[in-house]
């Protein structure tokens, strides 16, 4: 009996495979009974049969999911103009069958902005599941496709990761329509392009491409659609999974993609000729290429005033310098080097290892590990118990181990001094390297002082220096060094200087300002 | 994956080159903050003075117990040092040492005994102090209780360069200073020294004179009238001082007829004058002062009675200098490093004297001009008056 289950279960399947496969059939009948089999177990579909016209008396199914459209507007717009407004229909002139009266309902019957006519089942099936509804009539070989999507999104919200003084405060949702319009309205130009893409055998998911035509480098959207195309995977849900088929080096700790909620920075982006990639289903759009020194930057510098801006960028670039180096310098003086500190510092240091039972670097080790399981377990809490945990840090971790003489008080110090740094970062991918190549370092450090400190950043150089992003190298402007990037990286460039984009290969157009005033 | 063996082997390379043999644990360590280097008999003696990490920290004004270690015997002084580590617990960490203080015995017997370890030894800066420990012994300063800091070597160090903007008498000697003079012709090094003062309920350490030396000896000292002329004659700017004049047109009143100016910059220049076949050192100082107390109700502030106390200013700075000088010639030793203007200015001559530089020194005649300026007198032109 089981395995009779199984046989007809296979059947079934098989079924449905070829079904899909095939045209929309002249008979409704037909029609219905082979949909009736691919919708089989799916709960929120609806099939709504009826009849119109008083003469012909002429069979129709409606189509779609429950909760993927607005129901309103299809009977608004859809179901009553074909039950009573059909006769309106000069029906003396033109004999009314099959593909002419399709032709002929949506010519003249439906008020909806969005027909289309399509004659394969499997089209018709991508066109219910993303949320438009079929109708199909008797006696035609195609079915027409209304577009009266309309589901429960998030609204577009301040994004929480990114929270900035000055500047736009919207974020992208969850769904990919928004996230466009988002753009568009930031971009009022025919140019900006938002290149479509179905991704995902199963999940069918909408990727789009964005970037403006007139600035980009045709060879870059040329490259990444070619990457994507190459993907063949099952389901899509967030552009971080394209992120690891697309990037020119998989087996690396640096992020060669930059995330980000804001449309503004999208914007910024694009202008400066790069390309976004967004996938339905997630707030966050990919940019590439990127450059590692890009992540050290805040779209909010540029709605500053230079000097403030400039300031506060030093200010990052030695918070990133901070959060990578700090224990490792600490472990290093106070292990390798202790000539270098001034003498009243050595004797507090001293004082407050006295009696610690590890090794400094054992020590620095567990309160870093400490910090990033809090930092971690911060990130999964339930929001009401936040709270507790950060109560829990500071009380075990500042205080009673130290009280307890199991850690020092300077290193508590320099490891919540490193924690403030990491979180000055303003790309959360960026932070993540730092994270981890802090621990390389820290080890390097405790093995051979501030050689090891050296060996180890000259190691991450290297590796920077050999990774490309789409043809751009990593460690762009400084290697290959470019002075007049530069001044637009390590500082803000007043606006009124900034007269021309960043330069990446094949960019067509690099003038940014025209007719500067002095 | 040529190429991965080729980065780990590397890798290794980095790592294995160097050992990693000398990671120290900061609490397994101790701090000497200053060696003091000593003769007794036959004897070499080194002593230092310990920080430990252990007593400060909570302050409570409990003063730190001083800890003092001494080696005697008759090797090397780095190896006096690491004999400590047999009764010593932690690994001293030498870096540290911010004072070297000389025995009066050594620096008498010979300068060549120490100067190696100064020059040579990788945990001796070149940037510390010398002192010298004028009757009595580094040791003794070690263990000499201080007010104001925990402990007598860190007393010393900052008393030197507190004084020099305070009051002016001396001028702090560096190591690397020492051994360039040492190893120079023409130029002899001093030393500042300190001394113990013993007063009835308490010891005292103080800097007390100058220690001056001639070929790897010690020969005499300066007193501080002496020290203040050395000063005053200093070849750099210096800009800080006090000094006591007795004031001019005064009311035969001891007491009250002492007036203090304060030096605000003063400059010496000088250059040998060859005349006659006779070397004569040319120095000229341009001083500027300011009026800073006065103990009689004189009035000063007419441009006589300032020029007045600009010519007693003068006199005093030229007697202070002239003392220095001629205790300097007595000694025979050429500590202002005219042998080595001679020898730029004039090397044909310096060729011809620098056998018996120093008899020649001792007789060479000098001419002292100073200039000093009275700028200020702190807002209060006339003196305070009683109504």
């Amino acid at each position: 009996m089981r395995y009779l289950n199984e046989n007809k279960k296979q059947k079934n399947k098989n079924q449905a495979h070829e079904i899909i496969a095939e045209p929309v059939s002249v008979n409704i009948q037909d029609n219905i009974d082979k949909l009736k089999v691919l919708l089989d177990n799916c709960s929120d579909s609806v099939i709504r049969e009826f009849r119109f016209g008083r003469q012909k008396d002429i069979r129709c199914v409606l189509l779609y999911f429950d909760g993927l459209v607005d129901r309103a507007e299809i009977e608004e717009n859809l179901l009553r103009p074909m039950l009573l407004e059909l006769n309106m229909i000069d029906t003396q002139t033109k004999p009314l069958d099959g593909q002419n009266l399709l032709q002929e309902i949506q010519d003249r019957v439906l008020s909806l902005a969005e027909l289309e006519q399509l004659s394969t089942l499997q089209d018709l099936c991508h066109h219910i599941n993303s949320g438009d509804t079929v109708l199909l009539i008797d006696g035609s070989d195609k079915g027409l496709v209304a577009g009266t999507r309309f589901w429960q999104g998030r609204a577009v919200e301040s994004p929480e990761n990114e929270s900035v003084i000055q500047g736009p405060k919207e974020g992208f949702t969850e769904t990919l329509r928004f996230n466009t319009a988002l753009l568009r309205r930031r971009i009022k130009s025919t140019r900006f392009k938002t290149k479509h893409l179905v991704m995902g055998r199963i999940t069918k998911t909408d990727v789009v491409v964005c970037y403006i035509e007139s600035i980009v480098s045709a060879g870059l959207v040329q490259e990444v659609l070619e990457r994507l195309s190459r993907i063949d995977i099952d389901g899509v849900l967030d552009p971080g999974y394209l992120e690891e088929f697309i990037v020119d080096t998989r087996w690396t700790i640096f992020a060669q993609a930059e995330y980000t909620e804001k449309p503004d920075r999208v914007t910024g982006h694009l202008l400066e000729g790069r390309v976004c990639i967004m996938v339905d289903g997630s707030p966050m759009a990919m940019i590439v290429p990127t450059s590692f020194l890009q992540y050290l930057i805040s779209g909010e510098d540029y709605y500053q005033r230079f000097i403030p801006a400039s300031i506060f960028r030093v200010l990052r670039f030695t918070a990133f310098f901070i959060a990578l180096l700090l224990p490792s310098l600490y472990i290093a003086v106070i292990t390798f080097h202790h000539e270098l500190i001034p003498f009243s510092l050595y004797l507090t240091l001293a004082t407050s290892r006295e009696g610690v039972p590890f090794p400094a670097f054992i020590e620095a080790l567990m309160l870093e590990l400490t910090f990033e399981l809090l930092r971690e377990a911060g990130l999964r809490l339930p929001r009401a118990i936040g709270p507790a945990v950060s109560i829990v840090g500071a009380l075990i971790i500042g205080d009673a181990a130290v009280r307890a003489g199991l850690v020092s008080t300077p290193m508590v110090v320099v490891v919540a001094f490193t924690g403030i740094a990491s979180f000055v970062t303003p790309a959360y991918n960026a932070g993540i390297i730092i994270r981890i190549a802090r621990f390389g370092i820290l080890a390097a450090a405790a093995l051979l002082g501030f050689y090891g400190i050296i060996i180890a950043l000259l190691l991450m150089l290297t590796r920077m220096i050999s990774l490309k992003s789409f043809g751009q190298p990593y460690l762009s402007p400084l290697a290959p060094l470019d002075i007049s990037r530069l001044s637009d990286i390590l500082v803000r460039r007043p606006w009124p200087k900034n007269t021309l984009r960043p330069d990446i290969d094949g960019m067509q157009n690099r003038t940014r300002l025209k007719h500067c005033e002095k | 994956m040529q190429r991965y063996l080729l980065i780990i082997s590397l890798l290794l390379f980095f790592f294995i080159l160097p050992g990693c043999g000398n990671s120290l644990e900061i609490n397994e360590t101790i701090i000497p903050i200053g060696m003091g280097l000593e003769l007794k008999g036959d004897d070499k003696v080194l002593s230092a003075q310990m920080a430990s990490a252990q007593e400060t920290g909570s302050g409570e004004g409990s003063s730190a117990p001083v800890l003092v270690i001494s080696e005697s015997g008759t090797g090397t002084w780095a190896e006096l040092a690491r004999r400590s580590s047999l009764s010593l617990s932690r690994s001293p960490l030498w870096a540290f040492t911010s004072s070297v203080f000389i025995g009066e015995n050594l620096a008498r017997k010979d300068t060549g005994l120490f100067v190696d370890i100064l020059a040579r030894n990788r945990f001796i800066r070149n940037n510390i102090f010398l002192f010298l420990t004028k009757g009595t012994t580094p040791e003794e300063i070690f263990r000499c209780k201080v007010q104001a800091e925990d402990y007598s070597v860190t007393t010393l160090e900052k008393t030197i360069t507190t004084q020099e903007k305070q009051i002016g008498i001396y001028m702090p000697v560096y190591a690397s200073d020492f051994l360039y003079k040492s190893a120079t012709p023409g130029i002899e090094p001093v030393l500042p020294q300190v001394t113990i003062d013993k007063e009835p309920n308490a010891e005292q350490i103080k800097l007390n004179g100058t220690a001056v030396f001639l070929e790897r000896k010690m020969v005499g000292s300066l007193d501080q009238y002496e020290s203040r002329g050395f000063r005053f004659l200093s070849p750099k700017m210096i800009s800080a001082g006090l000094f006591n004049l007795k004031a001019p047109e005064g009311t035969n009143n001891d007491l009250a007829d002492i007036i203090t100016m304060e030096l605000i910059r003063s400059e010496a220049k000088w250059e040998p004058v060859i005349k006659d076949n006779k070397i004569n050192i040319q120095v000229t100082i341009k001083t500027e002062g300011n009026l800073y107390e006065q103990n009689n109700l004189i009035d000063y502030s007419t441009p006589e009675m300032i020029n007045k106390l600009e010519r007693e200013a003068e006199n005093l700075m030229k007697n202070n200098i002239t003392a220095c000088i001629a205790k300097a010639q007595l000694l025979q030793s050429d500590i202002f490093g005219w042998g080595l203007g001679i020898k730029k200015k004039h090397p044909r001559l310096w060729e011809e004297v620098k056998t018996d530089w120093p008899q020649v020194f001792s007789r060479l005649d000098t001419n002292i001009e100073v200039d000093f300026k009275l700028r200020r007198s702190y807002l209060l032109e006339k003196p305070f008056k009683f109504q």
